[in-house]
């Protein structure tokens, strides 16, 4: 999310879009990304 | 122009985040609410809020086939469905019903009040009241920005909010 964005009204009960809050996680949803796995394994012992 | 007495208006709180409106020809029409929104309202829906998502959230709508987003063409399209065309003026027209779309600063959508058949316009303020209003400009200045385009469909019946 970008500086201009964050500082949109979306908050104040006048506004006419959806809540900032709400926005917010709807974008979190959306930039998760999976984790990449790990290549280290673990050493066998001997 | 100014207030008349007798004339419901917003508290003062509420009249000053709209720079225009304390010294405009304006009155409050309904009681507050979270059920609906401007677009929705202006689009004659008072059963849901009128916004566009990546995906869909419970109380939300977005027309199907409209464009999604923050621009003005999302807005413009949503529209489209209800059979609205752009047109140039704000004059009203005998038959014709018209909306106004706003664009905040960023130019993106903010706001969208409709006409009534006074020539006045009919605006819902977020989660709080209706009001009536008799210029576009009454809510410029604010963070609904500026009203921007014109939209005029053939006249529907319509059901005026509380």
């Amino acid at each position: 999310m970008t500086a201009r964005k964050q500082s949109k009204p979306r908050n104040e009960p006048y506004s006419n879009r959806i809540p900032m809050p709400f926005e917010k996680a709807v974008e979190g949803l959306l930039s998760v990304k999976p984790k990449r796995k790990t290549t280290n394994k673990k050493k066998k012992k001997k | 122009m100014g207030k008349s007495e007798g004339v419901r208006h917003l508290n003062s709180e509420r009249e000053a985040a709209f720079p225009n409106l304390a010294s405009s020809d304006y009155e409050v029409t309904s009681t507050e609410t979270t059920q609906y929104n401007c677009i929705a309202h202006a689009a004659d829906d008072h059963e849901r809020k009128w916004d566009c998502a990546p995906f869909p959230i419970p109380g939300y709508y977005w027309p199907r086939g409209a464009m999604r987003g923050d621009g003005l063409d999302a807005l413009i399209s949503a529209f489209e469905t209800l059979g609205y065309t752009v047109c140039d003026s704000d004059k009203p027209e005998p038959g014709v019903d018209k909306v106004a779309l706003y664009i905040d600063g960023h130019g993106e959508w903010a706001h969208a009040a409709k006409q009534r058949d006074d020539g006045h316009w009919s605006s819902k303020l977020g989660d709080w009241e209706d009001i009536r209003h008799a210029s576009v400009t009454a809510l410029e200045k604010s963070v609904y920005g500026t009203a921007v385009r014109f939209m005029e469909r053939p006249a529907t019946k319509k059901v005026e909010a509380t």
